[in-house]
Parts: structure tokens; C-alpha cells; sequence
């Protein structure tokens, strides 16, 4: 008995270590891999008890207009974004900010989430391709409607992590879409804000307006002008000399089920 | 050599509630993962693995019991949980304590075995939490609304698994007594 209490504490320790300065051991890799087929399975069977349910109770009909209504918020508000960045920019870079040009570029690759971090701590899920897919870590997860979700931050064979952009680890450089303002954005930690985003070091001379895009500003993670969220509140951070904001994100982590691994692009 | 490979029915019964527990934890950690990963409870994901490894230990006793909450905890680790280091450590020795603590002071009935779950459930969220809000991620109001919401939503399913576990555990009775 004082072995296996002996021995918790050292598997403790070891993992501890091993995970610090390895990142994903050998052992973990093999556990995902063989948890992965299942993971899948229970999600499908999961899902298709979820659409059952739906069907039971009519909302078949009501996510389908509803998903037609997002597509046509989202193309309208794409149009609007283009037009607020158009007006700051030259004739030249108006074309080139053109959103369907600026996203011939991409490459995607589709992926189901198989399994959630069940953390209230944390936000991450998996999915159930890895580098057999062509994936590797820190490519970008995003929506249908290249809304962000997060990034590949451990992967496997047939599996790979995404730690969402709700997570209070994950930092992403981003500008107010109307303005240009640039700040960081991160996941909010404060009970009251739990599933909204926060976005850190703007300026305090920038406005800012409730429902005011936040976009990517691009780097050699992230591609550019892929919306992040909405500003729903604003004020002066602690320090009294920078503003923050708060933003809803985008993409709707609740209905999330299948998501796009940008595996290419070409970064400005 | 042929004839040590030979199991007895009562192994065969053994193997059978092993596999048994085994599944539990797989179903637990499923529905955990999978399930109500991506929905919450009164607001909070339940967190059900403690939940299978406390019932099992308190029932089977701190040594075979004991090596099961190693082996899960270890598997649950690898798996990718949050801060499964935490989880090694608190998800074998508390219920080895608390087995420990109900043989000698306790029985392991329903009740005991519900108060060990929660004490298992709010150290190991506790020193999770903790680990989060010393390095600067977490605010401190959380352990109020999400850590306790989150316990008592966990033991919750205390009741449902402490009867499957009663359920497994008469496997193999008959060639015990």
C-alpha cells in the first residue's frame, strides 16, 4: 500500500517533469493514439443521439434557417468589414484586400471534434486527424466562415489537440477592424466573463464601439483579417493607460462540430 | 507449463469484474470527454473519473483498489487531462486514505464513500485551481462559481456509480465466501 501511494507520487513528479520539458511524451502519444478510434466512435454515436433528439422536437427546420441566416450575416458583414478597411487603405491595396482573392491562398483541411477537455479550467479539444493529415502544431482551426478557433498546440499520428481561443494561454495579435487599433486578444478568466475573450493594450485614445469586428492582424501563424469577435464592453484596464476590451468570439463554440485546419497560406 | 496456463473459473470471474471496472472508467471517461465536454451542468462540466476511481477503491480496498486508482489515474494522465500530474497523485492517495479510513474507523457504505468522493472531487479541482491561479490564469472569484458548482454537480453521479460498482463487485462472491 505505501508502494502504490510511493509510487503515485513519483509517477507524479516524473509526468510533471517529463511533460515540462518534453511537451507530449511517447506515453501519451500512444494513449491518444489508441483513444482517438474511440473517442470517434462515442462522438458519432453522441452526435447522432443529438440529432435524433433535435428531429424529436423540431429544431431541424430552425437550424437550417438558422445556419442560412449566419451565412448571410456573415456575408454581409464581410462586405461591411471590406468597406471599412477599403476606406483606410490605397486604391492599390483595396484589391488586394479583396476577402475572396486574399483567401484563394488557403488550404484546408476538414476535421470532426472527437473529444472535449472536460477541464473547467481549460479549453481545448481533439480532433481526429493528426500529421497522417498533413497537420502540425500552430497551424490555425477555423469555422466554415473563417471565424477563428484556436490552434494545433499537441499532435499524433491520428489525433491532434486545439487549444481554442477561449483558453487563457493562448495570445493573438488583433486590430479593431473599423478603427485598425491593435491589441492582444486572449481568453477572459474572470468568472463573470467565462466564454468571452479579452482583448489587452489598446491604445487610450482608441473608440470603440459595441459589436466592432476584431480581426487577425497576420502573422506567420495567422493568416490576416480572420474575425476573432465582437466588442460587447470596453474600459481602462488597471494601469489607467491602456484600454481593454470585451469581446464575444465568433465562432460558436457551442454548436461546434466540425471544424477547417488552415495547412497553407501565403503570410504577408 | 501447459497446466499454469490453465485458469480457474473463479480467475475467469476475477478477470471478468476487472474488465468490468475497467469499462466504468472508459464509460466514465467517455462521457466525461466526449458527451458533456463540449455541454455544461448547472454551468460546470461534471468531472466523473474521480467519481469511478473513489467507488471502486473504497470498495475493493486500499490495496487492489489502491492499484486500480494508480493505473486509471496514469491512463486518465496520458490521456491529455488538465493537469494529469495533479491527478496521479490525488486520484490514488486520497482514496487510498479514504479506504484506509473506513476499514479501520468507517464502513464503506453509501454514505462514507459519498463524503471520501467529495473530498477527492474538491482536492483534486482545489490544488488544480490553485496551480492555475498562481501562475497568473485563473481569478480567484472562479473557485466559487465553477470549483464548488463543480463538485456537487460531480457527486451527483456518486449515487448511480456507487450501485454499479456494488453490482461488479459481487462478481466472484460465491468462491470467495
Amino acid at each position: 500500500m505505501k508502494l502504490i501511494v510511493v509510487l503515485a507520487l513519483i509517477l507524479a513528479i516524473v509526468t510533471a517533469i517529463s511533460s515540462g520539458l518534453f511537451g507530449t511524451t511517447w506515453a501519451e502519444k500512444a494513449v491518444q493514439t489508441v483513444l482517438t478510434p474511440i473517442r470517434s466512435g462515442f462522438s458519432s454515436i453522441s452526435r447522432q443521439i443529438e440529432r435524433y433528439y433535435n428531429y424529436v422536437f423540431a429544431y431541424e427546420a430552425l437550424e437550417a434557417k438558422n445556419e442560412y441566416l449566419e451565412q448571410r450575416i456573415m456575408e454581409i458583414e464581410n462586405q461591411v468589414r471590406s468597406a471599412d478597411a477599403l476606406e483606410r487603405e490605397n486604391a492599390y491595396l483595396r484589391e488586394l484586400l479583396n476577402l475572396s482573392k486574399l483567401h484563394d491562398d488557403y488550404h484546408y483541411c476538414d476535421a470532426y471534434i472527437v473529444s472535449w477537455d472536460s477541464s473547467n479550467w481549460k479549453s481545448t479539444f481533439t480532433i481526429g486527424k493528426g500529421t497522417n493529415a498533413g497537420l502540425e502544431t500552430g497551424m490555425v482551426a477555423v469555422t466554415q466562415y473563417g471565424q477563428v478557433v484556436g490552434t494545433i498546440s499537441e499532435i499524433g499520428t491520428n489525433w491532434a489537440v486545439v487549444t481554442t481561443i477561449l483558453d487563457t494561454s493562448l495570445e493573438i495579435r488583433a486590430s479593431i477592424a473599423s478603427s485598425g487599433h491593435i491589441g492582444v486578444v486572449q481568453g477572459a478568466y474572470s468568472s463573470g466573463e467565462v466564454g468571452k475573450l479579452r482583448m489587452t493594450y489598446l491604445p487610450s485614445e482608441a473608440v470603440l464601439r459595441n459589436n466592432d469586428q476584431v480581426v487577425t492582424t497576420g502573422s506567420s501563424v495567422y493568416p490576416k483579417d480572420l474575425i476573432i469577435g465582437y466588442v460587447i464592453d470596453a474600459g481602462y484596464d488597471e494601469t489607467g493607460v491602456a484600454k481593454y476590451a470585451l469581446l464575444n468570439p465568433a465562432a460558436d463554440f457551442d454548436t461546434l462540430e466540425q471544424i477547417y485546419i488552415i495547412t497553407d497560406f501565403i503570410s504577408e | 507449463m501447459l497446466d499454469k496456463l490453465y485458469i480457474t473459473p473463479k480467475q475467469w470471474l476475477h478477470i471478468l469484474r476487472w474488465t468490468l471496472y475497467s469499462l466504468l472508467f472508459l464509460l466514465a471517461m467517455m462521457l466525461q470527454t466526449v458527451v458533456f465536454g463540449n455541454h455544461t451542468i448547472f454551468g460546470v462540466q461534471p468531472n466523473l473519473v474521480p467519481v469511478v476511481i473513489t467507488c471502486v477503491c473504497l470498495r475493493e480496498g486500499a490495496e487492489r483498489g489502491g492499484l486500480f486508482a494508480l493505473l486509471t489515474s496514469l491512463f486518465w494522465c496520458l490521456s491529455g487531462a488538465d493537469e494529469g500530474s495533479v491527478s496521479i497523485a490525488v486520484l490514488t492517495i486520497v482514496p487510498v486514505l479514504g479506504s484506509l479510513l473506513c476499514s479501520a474507523v468507517l464502513t464503506n457504505r453509501f454514505l462514507p464513500c459519498l463524503a471520501i468522493t467529495v473530498v477527492t472531487l474538491f482536492t483534486e479541482q482545489t490544488l488544480i485551481f490553485l496551480l492555475k491561479y498562481f501562475f497568473g490564469t485563473m481569478a480567484g472569484s472562479r473557485f466559487v462559481t465553477d470549483l464548488i458548482p463543480c463538485v456537487l454537480v460531480s457527486a451527483l453521479a456518486q449515487p448511480v456509480v456507487y450501485l454499479l460498482v456494488k453490482c461488479i463487485e459481487k462478481i466472484g462472491d460465491a468462491y470467495e465466501s
